[in-house]
């Protein structure tokens, strides 16, 4: 290795590398600022809150998805 | 003094849980040490497989917080504890993902012990090994008491005082001692694997309990509660805590990168018996962190509805003292004796990795590289029994003597923040970042920067300092520390020397042969 050719990998850049990263941001966006909003949004379902309902389903998906892409082909 | 039935009960689910916790981690040839070396003994390796790890790791990873702190927090801000995902799921799939198996694998190569002992040998540096090990410890002396407390308190108050909380203490210590100092890691690994069942007992046993008080209908449960306290079903929750700024910036910053760095998890990712156990246990991980909090919201809500206001007067009082009152209530005498059970599982489980991780940073990056360098390993093997002894009953004596002072709560939280200043010091080392290299001073002016900028922003009064700088514009203090860290960091990394050629060899690029031979990447395998 080289000073010219410095190492960038990340994880590395396999193709469910790339998906888990995108996961990432993106369902992490969804719980830090997307969530509070949803808190907002009125009760209409009896007692059930929006939030609540919103941040289980953004959790569990981004779990189930990440194990999913972490088996599959690289 | 009489014993009723139920303390009885109580006791003997205690004793129970004694009794398995020594059979599963004090007597089994499983638990003994390979070889008498300090390695064997703090950082045992490539042993345990991947299904035990998870369990294992996952209650080693949860703390007292989770029994019986998580149904306190409930119950005082309600559904705004669903942001948990931030920590449960984002530590995991972001940090642990990244960081394990690097870790993993660098052990494996060049036999580092501790996580200091990795970061003083990228930067060739002993004085900064030496530095983190004493900052850590330090900062994580809180952690310690946090994991004793909690459950201490419960268990006095669950056996209806039969046992003070200063006994209480010392059982919880003495039992963790009692496997640790003998078997080192080990200890803590198989005790661990069946903490981790207990606490899912405990959580889930009482979640259905609680439901089958409201007839079995989570709906009707969470309509009542919505009579009962409407500010605990949005934010910012029953205390106002949950605004927009703290809700990101507490969950991510003060929990959730700590979370994936802490010295117990280093120990943790040596025990796979490859890195890609380690990568498998990262994706699979969540569904443990996560599932703990699952029940809890049955808990709190149901708490609020049953016991609206705290409890104000009695052996326990305020918002924590509400679930526990209501069980002891209510709740078969078994099922009582499980949950607190499954609270000194909690505690335990992270107060016994965090006993052997820290004082192998302690003997191994300090004693052993700075004060006493050529000694035989039955020396270095006994002072680390000493040391695991000494931060025990020192973590004991502390409990005890902090249990009365709310600042105990504020300083589990900076013992976190303290740790996530590690962060640009840990990723240096291994994750390659271009022409960019963190350099020694860096790493060491980050964490001193970030230390500082964490106390004033939370202590700015006992400072003598303005009150406005604690969470400043009502972001955390964790965001103001973590910038501060990385500012500083990058800063001083780019003028002064990098690492030497010789550190990015033996790290980066063999990180980076090592991963691409098990993950080759999409087009080189086309």
């Amino acid at each position: 290795m080289s000073e010219e050719k410095p190492i960038n990998h990340l994880i590395p850049w396999t193709t469910r590398g790339k998906l888990l990263a995108i996961y990432a941001v993106v369902f992490e966006f969804l719980l830090m600022f997307v969530a509070p909003i949803v808190a907002n949004v009125p009760h209409s379902i009896g007692g059930f809150p929006g939030l609540w309902v919103f941040t289980n389903i953004v959790g569990w998906t981004w779990i189930i998805l990440g194990i999913a892409t972490g088996y599959m082909k690289r | 003094m009489a014993i009723d039935v139920r303390q009885a009960v109580v006791l003997g689910c205690v004793v129970g849980y004694i009794a398995l916790i020594f059979i599963i981690g004090g007597f089994g040839k499983w638990v003994r040490l390979k070889e008498k070396t300090l390695t064997d003994y703090f950082r045992p390796s490539k042993f345990a497989p991947f299904w035990a790890i998870w369990f294992a790791m996952g209650a080693n990873m949860h703390t007292a917080f989770a029994i019986p702190g998580s149904m306190g927090f409930y119950y005082l801000h309600g559904v705004g504890f669903t942001v948990h995902f931030i920590w449960t799921v984002g530590t995991a799939l972001i940090f642990m993902y990244l960081v394990g198996p690097r870790m993993h694998l660098l052990s494996a190569k060049y036999g580092h012990v501790t996580l200091s002992e990795m970061i003083g040998d990228f930067y060739k540096s002993k004085w900064l090994a030496a530095f983190v090990a004493l900052f850590v410890s330090a900062a994580n002396i809180a952690y310690f008491t946090a994991n004793i407390i909690g459950p201490a308190t419960l268990l006095s108050f669950g056996t209806g005082g039969l046992l003070p909380f200063d006994i209480a203490v010392w059982i919880i210590v003495i039992i963790v001692i009692g496997y640790t100092l003998p078997f080192g890691f080990r200890g803590v690994f198989y005790t661990d694997i069946l903490q981790g069942a207990v606490m899912l007992l405990a959580t889930w046993g009482s979640a259905i309990f609680m439901l089958s008080m409201f007839n079995w209908n989570t709906w009707a449960l969470f309509s009542k509660a919505y009579e009962v306290a409407p500010k605990h079903l949005t934010l910012p929750g029953g205390a106002g805590w949950f605004t927009p700024q703290m809700w990101f910036s507490w969950a991510f910053f003060a929990i959730t990168i700590h979370w994936g760095i802490q010295p117990r998890n280093y120990q943790y990712y040596q025990l796979a018996k490859s890195a890609e156990d380690v990568r498998k246990n990262a994706l699979w991980i969540p569904i443990y962190l996560s599932a703990i909090y699952v029940p809890v919201v049955i808990l709190g809500l149901a708490t609020k509805v049953l016991m609206p206001t705290p409890p104000a007067t009695g052996a326990w009082t305020g918002p924590d003292a509400a679930f526990p009152t209501v069980m002891a209530q209510y709740a078969p005498a078994l099922l009582w004796g499980v949950l607190i059970a499954g609270s000194m599982a909690a505690g335990q489980s992270t107060l016994d990795s965090d006993l052997v991780a820290h004082s192998g940073m302690l003997v191994n990056d300090v004693y052993k590289a700075l004060l006493k360098r050529e000694a035989s390993q039955a020396h270095y093997l006994a002072v680390g029994r000493i040391v695991v002894l000494i931060l025990g009953i020192l973590a004991g004596y502390i409990s005890i003597y902090a249990a009365k002072l709310p600042i105990v709560t504020i300083l589990v939280g900076m013992s976190g923040t303290f740790v996530m200043t590690l962060l640009p010091a840990v990723l240096g080392a291994i994750l390659p970042m271009g022409k960019f290299r963190i350099t020694k001073w860096g790493a060491f002016l980050g964490i001193v920067a970030g230390a500082i900028v964490g106390l004033v922003t939370t202590f700015p009064t006992m400072l003598g300092l303005p009150r406005w700088l604690l969470n400043p514009y009502g972001y955390h203090s964790a965001l103001w520390t973590f910038l501060a860290t990385w500012i500083v960091a990058i800063l001083v990394s780019l003028v002064t020397p990098p690492p030497p050629q010789d550190s990015i060899e033996r790290f980066h690029a063999f990180l980076d042969r090592e991963l691409k031979a098990l993950y080759p990447p999409a087009k080189a395998k086309a």
